[in-house]
């Protein structure tokens, strides 16, 4: 993935936000960010500097001038609350993707440093924000994907389960994955990424 | 020759043979006496195709927060029937004007939540209240006089008077919607879930909620025919709401919202042919039952 004075929008209309609305604002402008295979890039700047802005646009869920290349893409949200009128268990999320990119839900367990304490029956709202960071980290990370956006993977997490997440980074990086990592957890940044670039805040709104 | 009419043949002898059972049954003492009338069979297999399919699609609509959104697509086939009229339909059965109109709305509706500067509930509920008032007032202007049978029939529907046409017509919208639910489900349970996640996993969220969304405006414009909007409605959160408070699990809530539409389907028709309690109010209460129930004592692995 390649990005070069690349432009993210946000806002304008009330519904998601896309950024293709009237009133839409710059949020992120001037990036230059390359993310190469087999390496982590780590994100960081102060909040509202457009991060999470970043994997959102190359998601292709906010407007941008970014250009993405990768068929396959990774993705762990941040401090994801699961709506308690979904339906949905551990075991329904690992099936929902499509084929080729779905992990049995034992081995997602188990990578997340979960099994044996979180039953694939449970309902993804009766998580802890904790375990549902790694659970998400796993699943973005075991079906090898070509690029991994993770967004805060240890935010929530405890200090002795922070080894399981940089372990699933370090997986998605030998795996060949190109990792973009935004996280605020300098020892997290500084155990695991390759590479480190410091978003500052967008200027004013034009 | 009419090509529904080896289907309505087909239906036609089912009818028969059910009903000729059902009489048996209430000649046994089995069922209420009101069992020997055919027309209580046609009833009971517009249930058994209608309720659980509004069941199943149910535990989508109330993931999304569509329930709202699907009350406002009953109303607008007053004004879909309105248009069917305009169109040279017969009143009776607006087809093209009722799927054409409520598909239409349905589509707006979806671009609209997302690109619109209102939040969803609010832009439905105008959407709801303009709905109807324009269905009225355009099926009054085409058809020159007000009929209250007319919004009764939208509303209310009428299972007792359910004919074999119909049944046919339920029947083949009801596998398509089936089908097509089942496909935009994995997008759309990613979506509600996380956007990103859908967005990631290469699932098409927004197509997926149109198509979804169409396929349930016809299933509701053809099931409020036989049933009514209302009862449409209430098959639609009842049963998933039932399931949901039960636990989690979404193919155990897909067969509990099915299960449980089924025999509040079921179990409303007797209730109301052994009492004065008509057949849609009967079966709305009877699953009012289950989700009580479910909501005292489920709640396990949630």
């Amino acid at each position: 993935m390649v990005a070069r004075q690349a432009r993210i929008w946000r806002g304008g209309g009330g519904g998601d936000g896309r950024g293709d609305g009237a009133g839409a604002r710059v949020v992120v402008d001037g990036l230059d960010l390359v993310v190469v295979a087999g390496q982590v890039h780590a994100l960081v700047g102060d909040n509202g500097a457009g991060k999470t802005s970043v994997l959102l646009a190359v998601l292709g869920l906010l407007r941008s001038t970014l250009a993405v290349h990768a068929d396959h893409i990774g993705y762990a949200p941040q401090r994801l609350v699961p709506p308690p009128h979904l339906p949905l268990t551990v075991a329904d999320l690992c099936r929902l993707p499509p084929r080729g990119r779905r992990v049995a839900v034992d081995a997602a367990l188990d990578a997340a440093g979960l099994a044996g304490r979180v039953p694939p029956r449970r309902a993804l709202s009766a998580l802890s924000g904790g375990e549902l960071a790694r659970l998400l980290t796993a699943l973005a990370v075991l079906p090898r994907p070509a690029l991994c956006l993770l967004d805060e993977p240890s935010a929530s997490v405890d200090a002795p389960s922070r080894a399981v997440v940089d372990a699933l980074v370090r997986r998605a990086r030998d795996d060949g994955a190109g990792v973009l990592l935004v996280s605020h957890d300098e020892r997290q940044v500084a155990a695991v990424s390759d590479v480190v670039t410091r978003l500052a805040p967008a200027e004013a709104p034009r | 020759m009419n090509p529904a009419a080896v289907p309505v043949g087909v239906v036609d002898d089912v009818v028969d043979a059910l009903s000729r059972a059902l009489a048996a049954l209430a000649a046994a003492g089995a069922l209420p006496p009101a069992f020997a009338h055919s027309f209580l069979a046609k009833a009971l297999l517009a249930v058994l195709v209608v309720t659980p399919l509004f069941g199943a699609l149910g535990v989508l609509v109330t993931a999304r927060r569509l329930a709202f959104f699907s009350t406002a697509l009953g109303q607008a086939a007053m004004a879909g029937v309105a248009v069917g009229v305009a169109l040279g339909e017969p009143v009776d059965a607006p087809w093209v004007g009722l799927l054409g109109t409520t598909g239409l709305c349905a589509v707006w509706l979806v671009v609209l939540r997302r690109h619109g500067r209102l939040p969803a509930d609010t832009l439905t509920g105008v959407f709801l209240a303009l709905s109807l008032a324009a269905g009225v007032a355009a099926l009054v202007v085409v058809t020159r006089r007000f009929n209250v049978h007319q919004l009764e029939a939208v509303l209310f529907g009428s299972p007792l008077t359910v004919r074999s046409a119909d049944l046919v017509v339920v029947a083949v919208v009801a596998v398509g919607v089936a089908v097509i639910a089942a496909g935009a489900a994995p997008a759309l349970l990613l979506d509600a879930l996380d956007p990103g996640l859908a967005a990631a996993a290469g699932r098409r969220a927004f197509f997926a909620e149109l198509a979804f969304v169409v396929a349930l405006a016809a299933a509701v414009v053809v099931a409020s025919r036989v049933v009514g909007a209302l009862l449409v409605e209430a098959l639609l959160v009842l049963p998933a709401a039932t399931a949901r408070a039960w636990g989690a699990g979404l193919g155990r809530n897909v067969v509990t919202a099915v299960v449980v539409a089924l025999a509040s389907g079921v179990l409303g028709l007797v209730v109301s042919a052994a009492t004065p309690v008509p057949a849609g109010a009967a079966m709305v209460l009877v699953g009012g039952v289950f989700f009580v129930g479910a909501v005292v004592l489920g709640g396990r692995g949630r």
